[in-house]
């Protein structure tokens, strides 16, 4: 039995259709397309019919005018399946085909025209895989690909084979609607990456192939926007202190946390740590040099650094959590020996414990 | 007075030193907790991790001092001069800021949590990476409503800064430099962020009823679920933004770039978008009912389900537009 509310959508969706029909016939009839509901719901089928046999006199002409026009619509495939119910109805009215001739004709067409597009599409795939894996920088890409659909980011070659390229381009076809939303998640992608200048070449390879499967597409503005930030990256480079502008949590020997707030990490470490003293362990570690005077400390060079990016920096160099705070520790030691200004033990080494509680958590594999 | 002598004394018991003149010494490291150095003159004076924890510096004159390092964990400067001082990396913690000059300061990195900065002057300052968790930014003196003490932020430097949270209504951030700010829930209620530079800031549900953006740059900035509501952002580029579900009764966004924008589901219910450029915006199930988008750009927007009931279409360019399921100005549902 059917429930009401079943029935209200069969209704419904009979209306719809209804209404897609009207407005094929009122484009093959007078060659615009009507969107105005009121209009449309004025105009009669039979009317509309009575006007397309007037103006086409024969069978094979609606035909190939209703192709035509279904043709150019942008939702021709779900105008398809209407174009055809219309054409069996109108074969009957014509009279000139039989009724299950046309109907399995019509659905030869359409069948045709839906492994077309499929077909299409496959080969299309197939192609930018073929450029994929002829790329010398395949395996990149294949991490980019697997992160841009996973959310995560995979070094691991035995896991990235269970994802092969191919399904991974079927399954982006599926969850991005638009390029846009691709080059801009690949673009967030690169940005917490070490190597950000070789994986911004690789986005534009990516952003470039798949452009294919999204036609219509302002591919030039989208790869200029990963140039704008490979622009960013290079002029960054020359001024020390905007070197990372984005945090920076990748990398290629492990798995990367996504769910990273570089705000929280820096608030756990000012809320138990000294900031100065903080980035002054941080530059001792990173650089495996010393700072050992108060000039130095008073100069430009720790200015020229953000305790965040030092943060993140240390975290791409230090593959475990336990390899971070033994150098951290002994960085701890040594500039006590050194610098008279940080003897205080003790105080490295609530800084030690401070940045090693608020960076576990990038360590912790999703 | 010179350093060894401040020390000496110090060391002897004696904490108030009001009005003296330490002006271009040196106090590096040096212990000085609850030290009372008020009105006294500390231009240039080095205190580079000097520690000076509940300390005592209203109205004293740090102008051009070194204070980088330096712990002022709960101490008071109420009045104090700290005009192009160096407060790099500093701990000032539940200090009271209040009223101070911190004109073209360098706080690069410092911790500002639970600060009181109620009227103070951080116009041109540098907060660069600062922590201003649960500080105090604006309130009503003593005077009441009718005089408030606002901190003032005109062209301050805010970068990475965290502001998560706090009230910043009324206050003036013109020209103020907030990249990638963490700004989530924060009130910015008819505050000035003229000319504001907001790329990528994180606006998730803050509170910017009636504030001006008027020619603000936030591109790629996050304002899911942000209020906007008689906001003003005539001119304000807003190319690649988040606007989701964001509230924009009434907002003006005339001449505004919302290029590529997401405005799913945004409620903007009498808004004015006049020459607006909404090219490629997505636009599904916005509420644009009484809107106004005389001769705005939709060229390749996609207003799949949009309410455009009683919206002003007039000059409107809808150059393949998606009006799939859109309720059209006359009520009829495309």
């Amino acid at each position: 039995m059917v429930s009401t509310s079943q029935a209200s959508t069969q209704n419904l969706e009979k209306q719809q259709q209804l209404l897609m029909m009207k407005k094929l016939l009122v484009a093959v009839c007078r060659n615009y397309w009507e969107r105005d509901r009121v209009t449309l719901l004025s105009t009669s089928i039979k009317e509309l019919i009575t006007e397309l046999q007037q103006s086409y006199p024969s069978f094979n002409e609606v035909k190939q005018k209703l192709y035509q026009v279904v043709n150019q619509l942008n939702k021709r495939e779900k105008y398809f399946p209407i174009a055809i119910q219309l054409i069996k109805k109108l074969s009957q009215l014509y009279g000139e085909v039989t009724e299950e001739t046309q109907a399995s004709l019509n659905q030869l067409e359409a069948h045709d025209n839906s492994v077309d597009i499929a077909l299409n599409q496959n080969s299309k795939i197939a192609n930018i895989l073929k450029t994929f894996e002829q790329d010398q920088n395949s395996q990149r890409i294949h991490k980019m690909l697997f992160a841009l659909t996973q959310k995560c980011w995979e070094n691991n070659p035995e896991t990235l084979s269970n994802y092969p390229i191919q399904q991974l381009i079927q399954n982006i076809y599926q969850i991005y609607p638009s390029l846009e939303p691709i080059s801009f998640n690949l673009l967030k992608i690169v940005k917490r990456l070490n190597k950000q200048g070789i994986y911004s070449q690789i986005t534009k390879t990516i952003i470039a192939e798949l452009a294919k499967l999204y036609p219509d597409q302002e591919v030039e503005q989208l790869t200029s926007l990963v140039n704008v930030s490979n622009a960013n990256l290079i002029s960054s480079k020359n001024t020390p202190s905007s070197v990372v502008a984005f945090p920076k949590v990748e990398t290629e020997t492990r798995k990367h946390n996504f769910a990273y707030n570089p705000y929280q990490v820096r608030q756990g470490i000012m809320k138990y740590a000294n900031p100065l003293r903080t980035k002054i362990l941080l530059f001792c570690t990173l650089h495996s040099n010393k700072i050992s005077s108060q000039q130095e400390i008073d100069s430009l060079l720790l200015k020229t650094y953000e305790l965040d990016q030092m943060v993140m920096q240390l975290v791409q160099k230090f593959r475990t959590i336990q390899q971070l705070q033994n150098n951290l520790e002994t960085t701890a030691f040594s500039i006590v020996t050194l610098n008279n200004q940080m003897l205080n033990t003790d105080e490295n080494l609530k800084i030690v414990k401070a940045i090693v509680t608020s960076v576990k958590p990038l360590y912790e594999t999703n | 007075m010179d350093a060894d002598e401040l020390l000496e004394h110090y060391q002897n018991g004696r904490k108030s030193f009001i009005d003296e003149n330490l002006s271009c010494t040196n106090l590096s490291d040096a212990n000085l907790i609850r030290i009372n150095l008020s009105r006294a003159n500390l231009e240039k004076t080095t205190l580079t991790f000097a520690f000076l924890k509940e300390a005592n510096l209203n109205s004293s004159n740090c102008a051009k001092a070194t204070l980088s390092g330096i712990d002022l964990n709960q101490s008071t400067l109420r009045f104090a001069n700290l005009h192009d001082c160096d407060l790099h990396g500093a701990i000032l913690q539940g200090a009271n800021l209040a009223d101070t000059n911190l004109t073209l300061a360098n706080l690069l990195d410092s911790n500002l949590m639970e600060a009181n900065l109620e009227g103070a002057d951080l116009s041109g300052a540098d907060l660069t990476g600062v922590s201003l968790l649960g500080a105090i930014l604006t309130s009503f003196g003593r005077q009441g409503k009718d005089n408030p003490r606002r901190t003032k932020l005109k062209r301050s430097i805010l970068k990475r800064a965290d502001l998560e949270g706090l009230n910043l209504d009324n206050l003036d951030f013109t020209q103020a430099i907030l990249w990638e700010a963490n700004l989530v829930r924060a009130s910015f209620a008819k505050a000035n962020l003229q000319q504001a530079h907001l790329q990528e800031a994180n606006l998730f549900a803050a509170d910017l009823t009636g504030a001006n953006l008027s020619d603000a740059n936030l591109r790629g900035a996050n304002l899911t679920k942000a209020n906007l509501e008689w906001a003003n952002l005539t001119g304000a580029d807003l190319t690649g933004a988040y606007l989701n579900e964001t509230k924009m009764f009434e907002g003006i966004f005339n001449n505004a770039t919302l290029v590529k924008a997401k405005l799913q589901r945004a409620r903007m219910i009498g808004a004015s978008l006049k020459q607006a450029d909404l090219t490629n915006a997505n636009l599904m199930e916005a509420n644009l009912r009484q809107a106004d988008l005389t001769q705005a750009n939709l060229t390749g927007a996609n207003l799949d389900h949009a309410d455009l009931t009683n919206t002003e279409l007039t000059g409107t360019n809808c150059t393949n537009v998606n009006l799939e399921g859109v309720i059209l100005p006359d009520g009829i549902t495309y």
